[in-house]
């Protein structure tokens, strides 16, 4: 990581601390990159189950308060750890970390999670407690 | 061989085009069924119709209609009709068909049949009345799902059928709410919420009314959701009695759990029970115990994978039979309990029937619990018998932990899914749709949380070592000594119900798309449908009208294989979604 883009962070993280606005807003905890990457992934792996939308079919939501509202108090890890350990249905743990990373970047931008310049990361992930809720109605 | 038989699967695929052509015509004879309008769409006059009585429901094995989920309260779905039979039904012909419901999720729903009218469910909790005899559309009753019940389904959106009482058709909701509506208006009469949505449960099944109690049963034992059943006041939905399948810790059976697991023991009783009306006794099936990992929750973990024998006027619980203790392969113990009075080594019985997930054939003593026999009807390695009380030796070794992985048959999904059998009074014989597949398992860390899987296990079907290939079959078992009779093999898995009928045929659908019906008595194809416009997960029903004797079906392919085959169900992709009901008949003379 460079000097700028720490810098970048630590202003971001003042901001965050000075303003209520910027406390409400999730944090960025994957890279456009990534979220485009796991479009794909999603198509090709959970759509069929989930939805082209993310809202539900054979499976469960992925999206909106139907999938993570604040009461869930959901936090980053168990969902993460569900996605890469059991999923696909039929065929769990079966994508590579890479693929679980972009597909779970993916839902977290369907979910009103903003891309930031570092990557989500399959390890730290699977602990992660950064609460989950989704932004989407 | 594998090669060959896929080839086979994709060729039959592909045709289903063609038939849907063929079937087209047929289609225009129903109003299209679309599912977005809220309001009801009732015609000005509906046909008459005559309120159901408890009397009816006892007698419901004489009548014309097809007055509940598996027909009659002993749960055989079996006709006394022999208008078509043996001899004829090869010359069956459609009477008519609904238009296709572009929705692409499972059609599992039994049609309900009382006088004129025939109830059916859709997925996702629409209900449509049509006229039985012509196929026209009475009224369409469009359910408003809360979103959150989206969160925690399991394996698709669906809905299994409606209870008939009274006036009223009585169904239940993937967000947990029982409705009654009027049979002639489908206007809504009641509307009651058991539990809420998206923290686990939901109902998939359809409801048996007995003595006036609407009894049903949550879903949602993969999310931890601890089962129950509830007695219902049939003319308000008022709950009148409520029992949890696992006991909390003060009470019976309490202490086959670790400390405070019970409150997240699964034990979904997502299968609609039978009744025994001489006995005045309810016998409904529990599913497995949450975590699905067998080593978290050290005890029998009553009363998962049981069938319990219950009074239907209190909820309260007369007897139990556990078939797999502390379980960790997903062995639900739900399947239809068949009411069959048998003889078995010379010696009379009243029993219960059931072919388990767990791969057993099992005839019990519906009087007092007391297994009469068990026989395995499919490669079983995590059964090893039965010991001297009569129940399932487990074989422990092959449970999994964090560590071990293990490969055992039959799969999660068992020897027979929730698919009705039939029980047949002149052959002697039950009919089931069988699976053979088996399984890799392991554990994996899990901690609870409201709205997320309860697995603690990942798991994938493989292929039987035994019958490779071949993943499904329809066999005929002798209910006096639980050996097969015969057997039907199939690539495809069995995924459908059956109806046998006193003309000697049994009926039953297939995953690419036919309607066939079976000699009883041996086992031989008498008559196969054209292709029809999608897979059958569904059960076959027959009524009569007029002194016509008709046999319905739905098509829709989805439920629970195409989600959790894997690698298995890659055949099945290219089946065409979408529901159609099907009605056939003998041609007119």
């Amino acid at each position: 990581m460079n000097i700028l883009k720490i810098r970048a962070l630590l202003g971001a993280a003042l901001l965050a601390g000075s303003s209520t606005v910027a406390l409400a807003a999730p944090p960025a905890l994957y890279t456009a990159d990534q979220a485009k990457a796991g479009a794909d992934v999603f198509s090709q792996n959970c759509a069929m189950c989930h939805g082209a939308d993310l809202s539900g079919a054979a499976g469960p939501a992925l999206v909106g308060q139907a999938f993570a509202s604040a009461s869930n108090k959901y936090t980053i890890g168990p969902v993460f750890t569900e996605v890469a350990l059991q999923m696909p249905a039929g065929q769990p743990a079966s994508l590579t970390h890479e693929q679980y990373e972009d597909v779970f970047a993916y839902i977290l931008q369907q979910n009103g999670y903003p891309a930031g310049t570092t990557k989500f990361d399959y390890t730290a992930g699977l602990s992660s407690k950064e609460s989950l809720v989704s932004q989407k109605p | 061989m594998q090669k060959i038989s896929l080839q086979h699967r994709l060729k039959g695929a592909t045709a289903f085009g063609c038939a849907g052509l063929a079937l087209a015509a047929f289609a225009a004879l129903a109003v299209p069924a679309k599912a977005q309008t809220a309001a009801p769409e009732a015609m000005p006059t509906p046909p008459a119709y005559t309120p159901v009585s408890q009397s009816d429901l006892v007698g419901a094995s004489s009548s014309d209609g097809w007055l509940m989920f598996n027909r009659d309260y002993a749960g055989r779905d079996y006709v006394p009709f022999d208008q078509i039979n043996t001899d004829n039904v090869s010359t069956l012909t459609t009477a008519w068909a609904s238009g296709k419901i572009d929705i692409p999720d499972g059609f599992e729903g039994t049609p309900i049949v009382s006088g004129n009218y025939m109830f059916v469910t859709t997925p996702k909790d629409h209900v449509i009345a049509y006229n039985a005899k012509t196929g026209e559309k009475i009224w369409q009753y469009d359910y408003k799902i809360a979103p959150a019940a989206y969160k925690t389904l399991c394996c698709d959106t669906n809905n299994r059928g409606v209870a008939v009482y009274g006036s009223s058709v009585i169904f239940g909701t993937l967000d947990n709410h029982v409705v009654a509506l009027d049979a002639t208006t489908g206007k809504e009469q009641w509307n009651v919420s058991l539990a809420e949505p998206g923290v686990g449960y939901s109902i998939t099944e359809a409801p048996l009314i007995v003595n006036g109690k609407v009894i049903i049963a949550s879903g949602g034992g993969e999310y931890g959701a601890r089962g129950f059943i509830v007695g219902l006041d049939a003319t308000n939905g008022q709950q009148v009695w409520k029992t949890y399948t696992i006991p909390s810790e003060n009470e019976p059976g309490g202490d086959t759990w670790p400390k405070g697991m019970y409150q997240t023991g699964g034990g979904a009783a997502w299968i609609t029970g039978t009744y025994d009306s001489e006995t005045n006794t309810l016998f409904w099936g529990v599913g497995n115990p949450g975590p699905w990992l067998a080593k978290m929750r050290p005890g029998k973990n009553l009363y998962s994978d049981s069938v319990l024998a219950l009074d239907p006027d209190t909820g309260k619980m007369k007897w139990y039979y556990q078939y797999t203790a502390n379980d960790s392969w997903d062995y639900d113990g739900v399947n239809t309990p068949q009411l069959a009075d048998i003889t078995y080594e010379g010696k009379d019985y009243k029993a219960v029937m059931e072919a388990n997930r767990n791969g057993y054939f099992y005839a019990i003593d519906r009087t007092n619990g007391k297994l009469i026999y068990a026989k395995p009807f499919i490669h079983d390695t995590s059964i090893l018998g039965m010991d001297k009380t009569g129940h399932a030796i487990t074989n422990d070794a092959l449970k999994p932990t964090l560590t071990k992985s293990i490969f055992t048959c039959p799969s999660f999904l068992g020897g027979k899914n929730w698919w009705p059998g039939s029980v047949d009074p002149d052959t002697n014989m039950a009919y089931v749709p069988t699976l053979h597949a088996c399984m890799t398992m392991v554990g994996v860390p899990v901690t609870y949380s409201a709205g997320l899987p309860f697995l603690g296990e990942k798991f994938e079907m493989k292929d039987d070592p035994t019958s490779p290939g071949q993943y499904g079959s329809l066999q005929a078992i002798d209910l006096s000594t639980g050996k097969q009779v015969w057997e039907q093999k199939s690539a495809y898995p069995w995924d459908a119900g059956t109806l046998a009928t006193k003309g000697g045929v049994v009926f039953s659908g297939t995953v690419d798309g036919f309607l066939k019906a079976f000699d009883a008595k041996t086992g031989k194809v008498v008559w196969t449908s054209p292709q029809l416009t999608s897979g059958i997960i569904s059960n076959p029903i027959s009524y009569q009208i007029d002194g016509k004797q008709y046999v319905a079906i739905w098509t829709g392919w989805g439920g629970v294989w195409p989600i959790w085959a894997g690698k298995l169900a890659a055949p099945e992709v290219k089946i065409p979604r979408g529901g159609q009901l099907y009605v056939f008949a003998l041609p007119s003379s």
